[in-house]
């Protein structure tokens, strides 16, 4: 590690992958060099029991293991989550420390997604044990600890920029909006049985996007959603964005993009004026004898949607320009798959 | 692991020749591997036996690696199996959504979960990739370890565990604690750009690491799950330090040298390192290098070839692989020093060294030799022999930077000094004395010309006194070189009147008439008849 560079923290733009490799790295964005390497081990101890058959079919987390399935950055920017099999490990980003500064565990199988609270006051996460649940990270007894329980292993779970509204996908093909202040909830099922991998809602909160294993991304306009108004939302299109399964969804910071990522090997990134195609980020190769060189699991655009960083299973992460579809930067380093990503970038002015 | 295995693919590479340091170095490499297994005792009664058996070793070569063929190895240490199962299934056994789960049957328990549902249960991770085959129900040593240093980390790391909270909440409460936020308010960032977005217009170029390859090598996030090697390399000498600090860099274990050259230049690359390195891997090597950074001449550079578990140095020295003069000023330079023994590589800063200070170093790297009262030595060019090498000259107008250090004055006045150098071809013929002798001239008798067959090849035999017994010595070389020491070893006897040379000459003499008067008495006897 270059002693002339501060901690990941202290650099205005922070970058992290994780996968199966058991490490989570951050780079410099902007040059592709690998900063800083943290450890994501297996914990020794054996799985307890072998879990049963899940119905309706959806992404198989195996058990055990030190993958990553979900990265996020702090707000504050101090420490990034590592989401894991039963844990979720905290790293310290004004620090080199390799190893995490706090564990939470107490849940049993993966957990697949983490997120926080603008202010930091809580965490959510979802997990395969069917329940979402808030994490009192200030207050002494826990006072915002709680749970939602749904039927189904969780996939996704997204909250709402009013932060009172958390938005759960599961594998049955279930969206639920568990609503924080009234602890009232309601369901969508926009095509059933099918599993649903990612949601997302834009920072203008004017869109709710929703992905599956069909490959079909479902949009609907949000309404409402501050003080006593309760969201409701309006189906607006559905787009059959790929024909393998999408695993991801993402909003740019300026609302005018949604990008979704696939299995097909690709990234595609609509035009939210229309939802029309602009532009296709592929890791295809020409040579049509070759097979799948990987799938695409993460994204995040950059702060002034310019850019987006893509993760794939071939073991790198890369940049792209989102209007030219140009790659600008390859990340490598890894030595296994990269599934999740991690992205904070800083507007001028 | 299979230790029988591994230890015949180590004790088939011993070559006689470093037979005695890399011998112990492999003896010790395969303590660290048997010190898991066996207790201490054994492996010291191993270590004396691997000593002592090392020539029987090279000779059972072949039928050792033989026997290792026909035993039953267990383990893949390939890691193909592995490769096939991942690399293909990496994606699905993630996502797996038309396979029944089954039984698990993860690798640690011996089920009999060998069902159909198998292949996909099994975690992506878990399986070794680049260890050589060490599962964690055999190894007990190393899970210890890793358990020692699990509890560790979590003796710096917080623990919290998820708490339900008992009491339910009331919509006062609820409302209190989970307001609603007007997202709304926040302002626009639309039109400016991102820190990001500034950065990449101020280096426009990719920064594309050309060792990319080697990345893959890299076992910094490995370290206690797979085996790893962990080694300080000192690197070329940037012109703006003054102290060496080495890169530290973790391989994979089973990385060949070649393997790790890359890597060191892609670590090196990827840390924004000056000065830039040679794109080609193969313009470097790799050299054992001591604590402080100097680089150790006694061995030659590792072979490209061989894996680098195989060496048991920590440290090493990326050195830039020697081809043609003058090469690129900004790199630290090299100069090449052969001698009798080997060669050097002498680090100087600049072209315009002067050759009297290489060779100062040159003398001060010749281990043994002391200023002022050894042998005299000089410079030649290796394109150039017997020319000396002006000293007040600078490196840059010699236009070459291999260099001999020759003898100065083998014959002086007082002494006759001879340093044979081995000529590496030539057969096994050992009767050349391998050490340096030096005969004082009073003890000098005479020197001749032994034999001339050919222009490139001569013998003159040295005679001289040692503890009253004349000792003959005979040194081969060509035949300029033969006459013109001849010449002046004969000039020196000369010269000088050394009592020795009166005395052999004399003896020889009397041996002669003996024997013509032996003859003269046969003829005086014939004569009579």
């Amino acid at each position: 590690m270059n002693a002339a560079q501060g901690t990941v923290g202290s650099d205005p733009v922070i970058l992290a992958t994780a996968g199966y490799d058991h490490t989570v790295r951050f780079w410099q964005a902007h040059s592709g060099i690998c900063t800083r390497t943290v450890q994501h081990q297996d914990s020794v101890s054996s799985p307890a029991a072998p879990p049963g058959p899940l119905p309706g079919g959806g992404p198989l987390l195996s058990p055990g293991g030190a993958q990553v399935n979900a990265l996020e950055i702090t707000p504050d920017r101090s420490m990034i989550a590592a989401a894991g099999y039963q844990h979720i490990r905290m790293y310290d980003l004004n620090s080199n420390n390799p190893n995490p500064v706090i564990n939470y565990d107490g849940v049993s199988k993966n957990i697949t997604s983490v997120g926080f609270h603008e202010d930091g006051r809580w965490m959510y996460t979802g997990g395969e044990d069917c329940m979402a649940r808030i994490w009192d990270l200030r207050s002494r007894n826990l006072q915002c600890q709680r749970i939602f329980q749904v039927n189904a292993p969780i996939n996704c779970v997204c909250l709402h920029p009013n932060q009172a509204e958390l938005i759960v996908g599961d594998q049955s093909g279930a969206i639920h909006i568990w609503d924080l202040k009234t602890d009232h909830n309601e369901q969508l099922i926009p095509e059933p049985e099918v599993s649903v991998n990612s949601v997302h809602i834009d920072p203008d909160a004017s869109y709710m996007a929703a992905v599956n294993s069909s490959g079909n991304c479902y949009v609907w306009n949000l309404t409402g959603g501050i003080g006593e108004e309760v969201t409701q939302l309006i189906p607006k299109t559905k787009i059959p964005a790929h024909n393998r399964y999408a695993l991801q969804c993402k909003f740019s910071p300026d609302s005018t993009l949604l990008a979704t990522c696939s299995a097909d090997q690709t990234c595609k990134i609509w035009r939210t004026s229309n939802f029309s195609l602009m532009t296709e980020l592929s890791i295809k190769s020409n040579n049509p004898g070759e097979t799948s060189r990987g799938w695409m699991w993460d994204c995040a655009f950059s702060g002034d949607s310019q850019y987006i960083v893509t993760a794939s299973s071939d073991n790198l992460a890369r940049l792209w320009c989102v209007e030219t579809g140009e790659i600008k930067r390859e990340y490598s380093g890894h030595q296994k798959a990269v599934v999740c990503l991690a992205f904070n970038d800083s507007v001028l002015g | 692991m299979d230790l029988s295995k591994q230890c015949n693919l180590n004790w088939s590479r011993i070559k006689i020749v470093h037979c005695t340091k890399l011998d112990k170095i492999l003896c010790i490499q395969n303590m660290n591997h048997l010190d898991s297994v066996f207790g201490f005792d054994f492996l010291f009664c191993l270590f004396v036996w691997v000593s002592l058996s090392a020539v029987f070793v090279v000779l059972g070569t072949v039928s050792m690696e033989q026997d290792g063929e026909k035993s039953h190895v267990t383990s893949d240490d390939t890691g193909m199996c592995e490769m096939v199962l991942i690399d293909h299934d990496v994606d699905l056994e993630k996502f797996n959504p038309s396979s029944t789960y089954g039984d698990s049957g993860s690798e640690t328990q011996g089920s009999n979960g060998e069902t159909q549902g198998y292949v996909y249960s099994q975690s992506v991770d878990i399986t070794s990739s680049w260890d050589f085959g060490i599962r964690r129900r055999s190894n007990t040593a190393q899970r210890l370890e890793r358990l020692r240093k699990e509890r560790q980390n979590q003796i710096k790391c917080k623990n919290v565990q998820w708490k339900d909270r008992n009491t339910s909440y009331s919509a006062e409460e609820l409302s209190s604690l989970f307001e609603k936020k007007n997202f709304r308010v926040k302002s626009p960032c639309s039109g400016k750009q991102s820190i990001l977005s500034v950065r990449l217009e101020q280096c426009p170029l990719q920064l594309n690491n050309p060792f990319n390859e080697y990345s893959k090598f890299d076992g910094k996030g490995h370290v206690g799950t797979t085996a790893t090697k962990k080694i300080d390399v000192y690197l070329p000498l940037h012109a703006s330090q003054d102290k060496l600090q080495p890169m530290t860099v973790v391989t994979i274990a089973n990385a060949k040298v070649h393997d790790l050259i890359g890597l060191i230049c892609w670590q090196y690359t990827s840390e924004g390192r000056e000065p830039k390195l040679n794109d080609n891997v193969n313009a470097y090597c790799l050299h054992i290098a001591e604590d402080d950074g100097e680089v150790d001449t006694d061995f030659p550079p590792l072979d490209s070839n061989e894996p680098i578990h195989k060496f048991g140095f920590s440290t090493l020295a990326l050195v830039e692989k020697y081809s043609s003069p003058g090469l690129a000023a900004k790199q630290s330079l090299f100069v090449r020093i052969n001698a009798a023994h080997g060669f050097s590589l002498i680090q100087v800063d600049s072209m315009k060294v002067t050759m009297k200070d290489i060779l100062q170093k040159a003398l001060k790297r010749r281990k043994g030799s002391q200023r002022g009262s050894g042998p005299q030595y000089r410079l030649e060019k290796q394109s150039e022999p017997n020319v000396p090498v002006d000293l007040d000259c600078t490196l840059e107008s010699q236009s070459t930077l291999e260099f001999c250090l020759v003898r100065e004055n083998s014959i002086s006045g007082d002494k006759v000094e001879i340093d044979p150098v081995t000529n590496q071809k030539a057969s096994t013929k050992f009767w050349i004395k391998q050490k340096p002798i030096s005969i004082d001239s009073e003890l000098l008798c005479a020197c001749d010309l032994a034999e001339e067959k050919s222009p490139s090849h001569a013998i003159f035999k040295l005679t001289y006194l040692s503890n009253h017994d004349y000792k003959h010595l005979y040194f081969e070389s060509d035949a300029a070189t033969v006459n013109e020491i001849v010449l002046k070893v004969n000039y020196i006897l000369e010269s000088r009147a050394s009592t020795a040379r009166a005395d052999y000459f004399a003896q020889k003499q009397r041996k002669l008439s003996r024997r013509t008067s032996f003859s003269f008495q046969k003829e005086k006897k014939s004569g009579q008849q």
